[in-house]
């Protein structure tokens, strides 16, 4: 053989070696064994069917389990969640898909005002087992309304728990887990990490409530979630040249946030520095910090650092690499976190 | 033999794409997963990651062209067979590893700075890294001196108290913490400065003026050899004649009418109010009583003198004994009437005890205490009797004189305290 010509699905979860996928193949996975396991689960969703989304998750899947359990929605993501809403009072297990984070917001009252209160308004007679597939965060380059992140808004709502993943077997068991739960789940895809690979076990279980101590350290917690882990965990090893150990959490679920894994390891590091993609003002850090404040302050050998993406709407595509959280603001705080000069320490209009 | 990889379908349901940027150069080396260019699609700019370990042979693109999917993209020699297809290549193309991640990072990585395996050994889950970019820092731009890792004290406490407890000096982990959850409180530095409560440790304070006075003199007094005896007194017929002259102008008291009987008594022993002079070995008598009284005043102990205190019935001596203590504790009594006294009279009584061996003062040869007066079961008049009964001390310079003549003195005392009578035959 002198040449060997590769089809076009050499990507596809198909063709990867069983136990290794991307995040958005086992999300994809996660979906098709879903449908196998439980015939009351239908996916629903802008171009996830006959097209097999754009992000190529759930392709495949309307072929296998036809279009009456993985149906193509018109463009209207209130239709889509109200729809959901509706097929879940009637015994479904709707997992809808909003294409993008920045289109979401047509779906917010169905939300706000109905997923998230309806187990409360009936009095536990009707449940909600509904999860709402979102992929959110930037840097992949995208036009408008296509890199945001907008948990804050959902995790601010009671009723409705709000997870992340950060790697292709999070990505899996979370997913499933999500889906097996009777309470709504709004599921966030980092779309920055779809093409990232791991290894997934498809056994493996999660739950929907607790953070993950990736990597222990003694100086300084660093807490992140989906898309800023890998970056955390860069910035984990690049600090490790310094001789400073950071202890990185992947926070997992959003809403309820695990404050006493948190708490636990600033009791150990005595320095907090949170990370994510969305803004700073009322935002996942602001209730983490204040969190730790109220439960761990004694312990802070210092005040909390917070390394966000600014205050302003998401840039356009060719500015988000300043706008991102990346390993250096993040270094960058850890110094600051530890009473090291920072780039903050510098004089203004200094070079950075 | 080669491969060729063609472009594959990227999602969005696209029939093509634009290569923004090779990560890769033709002839390098590249590792599996490793990102070897960034292509366009209709929404999105995404890395494309490497299908296999090997040598690029051929790139089939340039930047900015627009490929078919399914179009030859890149052509490599595969590496030899039993590499581990993880493994990073030999020899990345150092220009490909640059972060796009960091706005900040214009610079390269060090040069010759090979990249770490991509597989960070610290990941748990299956957070396979392969082909991801290396994590290393931009160079700062201002010298960072070398992390130094302080231990962390166990003890918790709020940033005020921090604060104070730095100022303080004070080590917050030898603090005993008593807050919720083991932080330790403003109260606990105040308890630590103080010393464990539990044991506390001695406190000095300098002896100044009076204090220091009494000790110079108290220490002087035990240079005199002398000794002490007592007698108890059935003091009830006085007190009687207190009571009954209670009413009139210059009405005595107790402590004035023992006052007068020592007067009266001091003429038959002489040398209890005299004065043994070591330099000469002499002893000197002296004319008249000058009748010392111990006050008991705020600054300390003083003896106040009653001058010739024979020339005074008992109720001018009251009167004078009175004045002399108020000006004692007032401060504003003479150096003269503090110096001057030749017996001293102490009333220990006024303390609730039944007496005591006073100490000589210097210059004197006798010392008398009185103690409380207490209703006693007391023989009287052949029977047993509650009476007034009170114990007289006198401590003595056995220089001056013996036992004999001070208890001989002591009973003339007693005697007209218990019959007063006497003393008009004395008087």
């Amino acid at each position: 053989m002198t040449e060997e010509t590769l089809a076009p699905e050499t990507l596809a979860p198909e063709t990867l070696a069983p136990e290794t996928l991307t995040l958005g193949a086992a999300i994809g996975r996660a979906l098709g064994d879903a449908l196998d396991a439980d015939p009351d689960v239908v996916l629903l969703g802008e171009d996830i069917g006959r097209l097999g989304g754009v992000f190529r998750v759930t392709d495949g899947l309307q072929a296998h389990f036809g279009a009456d359990r993985v149906i193509d929605t018109p463009l209207a993501e209130a239709a889509i969640v109200g729809t959901a809403v509706g097929m879940a009072y009637r015994g479904a297990r709707p997992v809808v898909e909003i294409q993008f984070d920045g289109f979401v917001f047509p779906a917010l009252d169905q939300v706000v005002a109905q997923v998230a209160r309806l187990h409360y308004r009936t009095r536990g007679r009707v449940r909600m087992p509904l999860t709402i597939r979102m992929p959110y965060g930037g840097g992949i380059g995208s036009v408008e309304h296509h890199a945001e992140s907008p948990e804050a808004y959902f995790a601010h709502t009671p009723g409705i728990r709000v997870v992340t993943a950060s790697s292709a077997q999070e990505a899996y068991s979370t997913l499933r887990a999500a889906i097996a739960s009777d309470d709504p789940v709004l599921f966030l895809e980092p779309k920055a990490r779809y093409w990232a690979k791991g290894e997934v076990d498809v056994d493996a279980t999660a739950d929907l409530d607790t953070a993950r101590v990736l990597v222990p350290g003694r100086d300084a917690t660093l807490a992140v979630y989906g898309p800023l882990v890998q970056t955390a965990l860069d910035a984990a090893a690049a600090a490790r040249e310094e001789g400073i150990e950071i202890e990185v959490i992947d926070l997992r679920s959003i809403s309820p946030l695990d404050v006493d894994a948190v708490v636990a390891s600033v009791e150990r590091t005595g320095r907090l520095v949170v990370a994510h993609e969305a803004p700073a003002e009322a935002s996942v850090s602001s209730e983490l910090v204040a969190c730790v404040a109220e439960r761990a302050f004694a312990a802070l050998e210092a005040p909390p650092e917070r390394v966000t993406g600014y205050d302003t709407p998401y840039p356009p595509s060719a500015l988000e690499q300043h706008y991102l959280p990346g390993l250096d603001r993040i270094l960058d705080a850890v110094d600051r976190a530890l009473g090291r000069r920072s780039s903050r320490s510098l004089p203004a209009g200094g070079a950075r | 033999m080669s491969i060729v990889f063609r472009l594959p379908d990227l999602g969005e349901g696209l029939t093509e794409s634009e290569i923004v940027s090779w990560k890769v150069a033709e002839g390098d080396q590249v590792a599996l997963n490793q990102v070897i260019a960034e292509v366009e699609t209709a929404k999105a700019v995404v890395d494309l990651p490497s299908p296999y370990a090997g040598t690029i042979r051929r790139l089939h693109a340039a930047e900015g062209d627009t490929v078919e999917v399914g179009a030859p993209l890149v052509e490599y020699e595969p590496a030899a067979p039993g590499t581990d297809p993880a493994a990073p290549a030999a020899a990345p193309a150092s220009e490909a590893r640059a972060h796009e991640d960091e706005p900040d990072t214009e610079q390269q990585p060090e040069p010759g700075s090979q990249p770490e395996p991509e597989r960070v050994p610290v990941l748990v889950g299956s957070v396979a890294v392969a082909g991801e970019k290396r994590a290393v820092r931009a160079p700062r731009t201002f010298p960072q001196p070398p992390f130094v890792r302080e231990d962390r004290s166990a003890a918790r406490a709020y940033p005020p108290v921090r604060r104070l407890a730095k100022e303080r000096g004070i080590d917050l982990a030898a603090v005993v913490a008593t807050g919720e959850g083991g932080v330790v409180t403003r109260a606990d530095l105040d308890r630590a400065v103080r010393g464990p409560a539990a044991a506390p440790g001695p406190r000095r304070e300098k002896a100044t003026g009076l204090r220091r006075q009494t000790a110079k003199t108290m220490t002087a007094a035990l240079t005199v050899p002398q000794a002490a005896c007592f007698l108890q007194v059935d003091v009830t017929e006085t007190l009687r004649l207190v009571r009954d002259l209670a009413d009139e102008q210059g009405a005595p008291t107790l402590l004035s009418l023992v006052a007068r009987a020592v007067v009266l008594a001091v003429p038959r022993t002489p040398g209890v109010n005299a004065a043994y002079l070591p330099e000469t070995d002499e002893i000197e008598f002296r004319p008249a009583v000058n009748l010392g009284i111990a006050v008991a005043a705020d600054r300390g102990l003083l003896v106040a003198s009653v001058d010739d205190a024979g020339r005074l019935d008992a109720g001018a001596l009251a009167a004078a004994i009175a004045r002399c203590a108020a000006e004692a504790r007032a401060g504003t009594i003479g150096m003269a009437a503090l110096t001057s006294a030749t017996l001293t009279l102490s009333n220990v009584g006024v303390f609730g005890v039944d007496g005591g061996i006073p100490l000589l003062a210097p210059g004197q040869s006798a010392i008398i205490a009185l103690g409380a007066v207490r209703r006693m079961p007391w023989e009287h008049e052949g029977g047993v009797a509650l009476r007034d009964v009170l114990t007289v001390t006198v401590t003595f310079d056995h220089r001056v004189v013996d036992g004999r003549e001070a208890s001989g003195f002591l009973r003339d005392v007693g005697r007209m305290l218990e019959r007063p009578g006497l003393a008009l035959a004395r008087g």
